[in-house]
């Protein structure tokens, strides 16, 4: 009986790695050739030459299927025309997965060669070692003077470029034409001020009694990431940090942005949560600050045809507006960074952005393709404008507990839990804990 | 005068008639009352508890229909000012899209094929386990349970860079030497999606639990009969075990199915994806193809909803054993 035992051990023990040989070796062939991932292949050729062929691995984040067949069909075409380089490519889904697999294969030393990622990223991971910069390659790049600078910023971190953005997503103001025009104002004249915005808000209500049925200005009260918020700080003239990265949080330009917005919101708003639907989108608002593309559904809907309208956010010094983007980065373990380089270069190039715009509905970084991108949709105009004046998120190690610690903030003063300047304040505070630890 | 007798005799017994007729009558009335009040009472009982089951039911089912009303609305529809419950028209070729967006045929496969041979393995190694911990004495046997225990009170997320450093140097495998170096081991493979799960210290657990309410006259005879320890589990013990394995078979079949973290670290090409990874993909940067996305989780659920239906028996039995000590 110990005999059969052992025979059968062994025998299981056998099985074990036939079989994870087998299914490496079958998903290697689908996954071309991963174990080789970042590393040369000799291939002697029939010439007795040497054809050295390189796998990069790239990891992108959000794993919608229109943006994952377009990087799949970029991958192609790369692969076509640089037959010594292969792109493995993966993606992962925005928020938390891709901040878990990431840490993962960075903490396994798998780290991907290419990453596509957020600007919420990069302070974190430079500091962590995890991205590597770009800067020389990027001064010897003929598109170096045609990348937008608010684009640009967004990768650079202590004077060294990172990442480079590849897709932007602006905030935009929408508004709706039909609802201005039955208001008595001009659909062509959108608000452009603070004070405009407030009048107009005012005109646009409707309410039933108490209750309001349409907001005549859409503002989100709770949210995952209250970059609505940000939208009036950066139009102020504020920011969320100095130059020597400390936060910037309780200052008299987010004081006048809180009583402002308190001085109407809540005669004009029907409350939402900004991960839920814009009561815009929903036809009970008459205004709104927007993610562009969140926008495109009312845009390409017949019934709404010429009701919609678009513009920069009203502003109060500054014209400026919250634009967050996704960049490509070199990551620590790459063994192969002119190759990664060059990819980065052709996912880059003018063919590829505009191509991107056609089909992702991302408007393009590079400066010298606005005529052209405003030429393909009456829309584009405003959104590449508002990717011009587009600020990010801050570009800090502390940046991912600001968010939690902004929308916090915000949350406390537009409920009234708290004053403007004790939630500024407590703010401030535990940031500056935050750092200090 | 003896007609007089006989006439107070017939009265007194016609009293006497009449007397009982009356008793027999409050009998049956009393015994008609009790039976109304019982049968009342049974009625209320069952109007009530019939009335929280409905209640459960329907809160239960609630997000279900949530989901079903959902994947057959347009868009429209979802963003809709007021909630829609019921769709203007069934909009059922939001399956037939949801299904086109990705590789659907490959992710189910993948999905099935881990589960599948997770929970053969797994129920194996468990129950043997399970076994040995229920019946037979070594020395240090509590202590290796205690770690078991253990292990249990370990969140995955602790461990989840160790195992994924573990699968990475994985000896002879994807191209690593003896040494576990040199490649990538067992990322992106089926092994390195199956291996992790087969094992569990829940499951030996629950077959413990289980095993230890078999009466040990069963060994006692089998071993004066002359069977091995390996006989006993295989021919005695396993056949036993329909209701605890089961139970932990529908437990394994959903975690595993349901495992989203770990094929997310372990895979790195779409032809290695899971039905759970693929569900992400209905989501981009600012919005959510709500429709699509409940459409293809009923296709990925049903699957769970099928195998609970079918071993639903088995599964309140099992979660009972070990409950009761005999």
């Amino acid at each position: 009986m110990k005999k059969f035992v052992t025979i059968l051990l062994i025998c299981t023990m056998l099985l074990g790695i036939c079989a994870s040989y087998t299914s490496c070796s079958s998903s290697d062939k689908n996954s071309e050739s991963s174990d080789k991932s970042s590393t040369l292949q000799e291939d002697p050729t029939s010439k007795g030459e040497v054809d050295k062929t390189v796998t990069l691995t790239f990891l992108r984040i959000g794993n919608d299927a229109p943006e994952a067949n377009y990087w799949k069909s970029l991958i192609k075409k790369f692969e076509e025309e640089n037959k010594n380089i292969k792109i493995q490519y993966d993606d992962a889904a925005i928020g938390e997965p891709m901040e878990t697999k990431l840490n993962t294969l960075f903490a396994g030393g798998a780290g991907p060669d290419i990453i596509g990622h957020g600007i919420l990223s990069v302070a974190n991971r430079v500091e962590a070692g995890h991205y590597v910069p770009i800067t020389e390659y990027f001064n010897q790049w003929e598109g170096k003077d045609d990348i937008m600078e608010s684009v640009l910023a967004n990768g650079t971190y202590k004077s060294e470029v990172y990442g480079l953005a590849y897709s932007t997503t602006p905030y935009i103001f929408a508004y709706r034409k039909d609802m201005f025009a039955e208001a008595g104002l001009d659909p062509e004249k959108p608000p452009q001020t603070w004070d405009e915005l407030r009048e107009y808000a005012r005109l646009l209500t409707k309410k039933e009694g108490d209750r309001i049925v349409r907001a005549g200005f859409a503002f989100p009260m709770a949210a995952g990431n209250f970059v609505e918020f940000d939208v009036f700080v950066f139009g102020n003239g504020g920011r969320f940090y100095d130059d020597s990265n400390m936060p910037t949080i309780n200052t008299p330009d987010k004081v006048e942005v809180f009583e402002f917005l308190k001085s109407f919101i809540d005669e004009v708003n029907i409350p939402y949560n900004n991960n839920e639907v814009n009561p815009f989108i929903k036809g009970n608002a008459a205004m709104t600050l927007i993610n562009n593309v969140a926008l495109r559904p009312m845009l390409d809907d017949p019934e709404l045809k010429d009701k919609v309208g678009v513009a920069v956010p009203p502003y109060n010094k500054v014209k400026a507006t919250f634009s967050g983007c996704n960049m490509l980065f070199i990551g620590r373990d790459c063994k192969n960074k002119d190759e990664a380089w060059k990819f980065i270069e052709a996912a880059l190039s003018k063919e590829q952005v505009l191509e991107r715009s056609k089909q992702l509905n991302i408007p393009v970084t590079r400066k010298s393709l606005l005529e052209e991108f405003s030429k393909l949709d009456p829309y584009n105009a405003v959104r590449a404008e508002c990717v011009q004046v587009g600020i990010g998120m801050p570009r800090t190690v502390w940046s991912p507990r600001f968010q939690t610690i902004r929308n916090e903030m915000v949350q406390k003063v537009l409920y009234s839990k708290m004053s403007i300047e004790e939630a500024l304040n407590e703010a401030q505070n535990e940031l500056m804990k935050e750092i200090n630890q | 005068m003896k007609e007089e007798v006989l006439i107070r005799g017939k009265i007194r017994n016609r009293g006497k008639i009449q007397d009982r007729e009356r008793i027999l009558n409050q009998e049956k009335v009393r015994e008609l009352k009790a039976l109304e009040i019982n049968f009342c009472s049974i009625n209320g009982y069952k109007l009530l508890t019939g009335t929280i089951a409905v209640i459960l039911v329907v809160l239960t089912a609630f997000p279900f229909l949530i989901m079903l009303s959902v994947s057959l609305q347009t868009m429209k529809e979802i963003y809709a000012p007021e909630l829609v419950f019921i769709p203007e028209k069934a909009q059922f070729v939001n399956y037939v899209n949801a299904m086109k967006n990705g590789n659907w045929g490959r992710y189910m496969f993948n999905s099935i094929y881990i589960t599948t041979i997770v929970v053969i393995i797994s129920l194996f190694i468990n129950s043997m386990t399970g076994y040995v911990f229920a019946r037979i004495n070594f020395k240090g046997k509590n202590l290796l349970f205690i770690l078991l225990l253990v292990g249990m009170m370990i969140p995955p997320q602790v461990t989840m860079v160790p195992l994924f450093i573990m699968m990475r140097r994985f000896p002879l495998a994807g191209g690593n030497n003896i040494w576990g170096a040199g490649g990538t081991g067992l990322i992106n493979t089926y092994t390195g999606l199956i291996l992790p799960f087969i094992a569990g210290s829940f499951g030996v657990f629950l077959c413990r639990q289980f095993y230890m309410t078999f009466p040990k006259d069963l060994d006692n005879s089998a071993l004066i009969d002359g069977c091995s320890r390996f006989k006993i589990f295989v021919r005695i013990y396993l056949p036993l075990s329909k209701p605890v394995l089961a139970s932990l078979g529908i437990l394994k079949f959903t975690g595993t199915w349901n495992e989203y973290t770990w094929p997310l670290i372990m895979t790195n090409s779409d032809s290695m994806k899971t039905v759970q990874i693929a569900l992400t993909m209905f989501r981009d940067e600012a919005e959510v193809i709500w429709n699509q996305l409940m459409a293809a989780t009923i296709i990925s659920s049903a699957i769970i909803y099928i195998l609970f239906l079918l071993l639903q028996k088995y599964f309140v039995a099992g979660i009972l054993a070990g409950s009761l000590k005999e």
